[in-house]
């Protein structure tokens, strides 16, 4: 069975079916452009080379794109329907990795154009940022505070008409 | 620093903010779309936006400039008065005309939403409608009227990026008095030495009636805005009632497309007089028509000689009616074909449409395709003859199928059907045509030779631009003027 060969930036190599592969629109396009009959007989496999991706990186989105190979995600048009959507139970334990891979996933899933990876990363992002005090999140993002005291104050009251909106 | 080298210096002078540097792989580091789109999924959590502003200066920038300020909501007036106070110019004492600064955050602005904004009844607080139900309205009194009408027009004033307004829950008595308007327009020095002609245009100003009621429309529910601009690009009118006895007279506003969601038509004048305020729309836009009567809005609205798109909601209640046979809803071709035919024959009033919209369509199932063979088409010379004697309604082409309402529409210059987006299925034929094997198939995986046969009267005529859109507006078929 013919193979695409999807290759890290430190050049591993990772062979999977054309369904799993064609989950990244990236790649998907690229198979359509330059390698139209890929899969009708042709046994010769096709290399995409991934220069933004590394090895583990890249082995967690393709565990990612084989788990989901046969399933038809719904309308990705629609906009509300995507930011209501809840965390897939799989994916929650999928993405249970410490914050830098997270962040290279993120990256990862945006460079190949897996718009549903895409959005479960930055929606675990988004629940981390919620219910947490400027210090709080400060300390989980590790993130330095650049306000003076008076600054802040002033910030909290120009937002003030905001705070029961 | 002498006393003068302070003049014209501004209040509050910015700190110098120190650069803190990120490793690559941190939040902050995230490219700004990606930062964009994980803080899109708090868009509806502000208090989390807020708390997050305070964390630095960086997603502070963010957070205000791309979500709190970008969409500002006024659920009450108090809440509107608190915004105004800290960001719009205010008076430093009564003695005085000098104005504050306005807040550099007004820049922000891009959307503004007022709900149920306060009214000033002068008369009776009682509306009694129909005759039988009585609406009692929360008369907050002058002072908060006349505090909401001066702060927004200092608002509209400042908040130069403004696109797009919209104002819900509007109470029937609600409306912008123009002894008030005079009164705060006066107040602001900057206001006295501006140009009496407004440069800016506004593209959307969307006006919604209280819920479960209808309630007249009026010139003084959009005229402040007049004040500050040029042109409004689209008038959007949600339950509203369309009285032309009431808009006669009027001065015709800068209202480019008007659109009109759940209105009601009343006709009273004679059927030649037109809708003076809307005298300079070009385009217009009916959803979710609710009779049949509704739709002489378009011959009101054309006698203004310059409608040139209209776009009609075909999924409202009154294109349809219930089959007996089968207790299904079926479009009515017999009732509206001839009304298309009318709309887009080019002739009389309606030789100014150019463009046609149908919007929410879900009809290509409807399609009486009737698959012949060759064998079947073969006759003797003599039996034709007869055929042609003895039954001359059969070569009549029938009024009330979807070939006719495609046929009619063809003589459109351009026309643009956006698809329903469920169900998008249509019924093919398995011998010929536009698929071989497929019984049904949804309508956007169709290819373009598909459409062709489809779309066969509009296709022939090569004077009519089509497009086909689904319902995010991405093209399925498209075909160009000869």
């Amino acid at each position: 069975m013919t193979k695409v060969i999807i290759i890290s930036s430190d050049d591993e190599r990772f062979p999977v079916d054309i369904e799993t592969a064609s989950k990244s629109l990236l790649i998907k396009n690229m198979i359509a452009d330059l390698k139209p009959d890929l899969g009708d007989g042709d046994d010769e496999d096709f290399e995409i080379p991934t220069p933004n991706v590394r090895a583990n990186v890249l082995s967690k989105v393709l565990e990612w794109c084989e788990h989901y190979k046969n399933t038809v995600f719904s309308d990705e048009d629609d906009e509300d329907a995507r930011k209501s959507g809840g965390i897939d139970s799989w994916d929650r334990n999928f993405l249970k990795v410490d914050q830098e891979m997270l962040y290279e996933i993120t990256l990862a899933a945006n460079y190949l154009n897996i718009r549903q990876l895409l959005d479960t990363g930055c929606k675990i992002i988004a629940e981390m940022i919620k219910h947490k005090s400027p210090e709080e999140l400060r300390k989980t993002f590790n993130i330095v505070n650049d306000f003076s005291p008076e600054e802040e104050a002033a910030i909290r009251k120009e937002n003030e008409w905001a705070e029961d909106r | 620093m002498k006393k003068y080298q302070l003049m014209g210096r501004k209040a509050t002078v910015k700190a110098r903010r120190r650069n803190v540097s990120y490793p690559s792989l941190h939040l902050l580091s995230l490219p700004i779309e990606i930062l964009l789109r994980i803080l899109g999924f708090l868009r509806e959590d502000l208090p989390c936006l807020l708390l997050l502003a305070l964390t630095c200066g960086k997603l502070n920038g963010v957070v205000l400039k791309m979500f709190l300020y970008e969409l500002v909501q006024f659920k009450s007036v108090p809440r509107f008065i608190k915004f105004a106070h800290a960001h719009l110019p205010q008076r430093a004492s009564p003695l005085r005309f000098v104005l504050s600064e306005p807040s550099s955050k007004i820049n922000f602005i891009r959307s503004i939403h007022f709900v149920n904004p306060p009214m000033f009844n002068d008369l009776n607080p009682v509306t009694t409608i129909a005759g039988s139900y009585s609406l009692f309205a929360l008369d907050l009194g002058i002072d908060q009227y006349k505090g909401f009408v001066r702060n927004l027009q200092l608002l509209l004033t400042e908040a130069y990026g403004l696109k797009e307004l919209s104002i819900s829950e509007i109470l029937p008595q609600f409306k912008f008095s123009p002894e008030f308007l005079e009164t705060s327009h006066s107040n602001s020095l900057k206001l006295r030495f501006k140009s009496s002609t407004p440069s800016r245009t506004l593209e959307k100003l969307s006006l919604t009636a209280q819920s479960g009621w209808s309630i007249p429309f009026k010139v003084d529910h959009v005229s402040l805005f007049m004040r500050y601009f040029r042109e409004i690009g689209s008038l959007e009118l949600h339950n509203f009632v369309i009285n032309d006895a009431k808009l006669m007279s009027e001065l015709a506003l800068p209202i480019n497309g008007l659109k009109l969601s759940a209105c009601t038509y009343s006709k009273q004048l004679c059927k030649r007089k037109g809708l003076d305020t809307f005298g300079g729309t070009t385009c217009l836009e009916l959803e979710s028509i609710q009779h049949i009567n509704d739709l002489f809005v378009i011959d009101a609205i054309k006698l203004n000689a310059r409608l040139s798109r209209l776009s009609i909601d075909i999924s409202s209640t009154i294109f349809y009616h219930v089959d007996s046979s089968d207790n299904s809803w079926k479009f009515q071709f017999s009732k509206y074909n001839n009304f298309f035919k009318l709309l887009c024959s080019g002739k009389g009033g309606y030789c100014t449409i150019k463009e046609l919209v149908l919007t929410e369509f879900d009809l290509f199932h409807t399609i009486s395709h009737e698959h012949s063979t060759d064998l079947n088409t073969i006759k003797e010379e003599d039996e034709e003859l007869e055929d042609e004697i003895e039954y001359p309604e059969l070569q009549e082409e029938k009024e009330d199928t979807f070939e006719y309402l495609m046929d009619s529409l063809s003589q459109i210059p351009m026309l643009t059907i956006v698809m329903k987006k469920e169900p998008m299925v249509i019924h093919t034929c398995k011998n010929c045509g536009f698929t071989v094997t497929d019984s049904h198939k949804g309508v956007s995986s169709l290819r373009e030779h598909e459409w062709t046969s489809l779309l066969q009267p509009l296709v022939t005529n090569k004077d009519c631009k089509v497009t086909i859109l689904d319902h995010n507006m991405h093209l399925l078929y498209n075909k160009p003027l000869h």
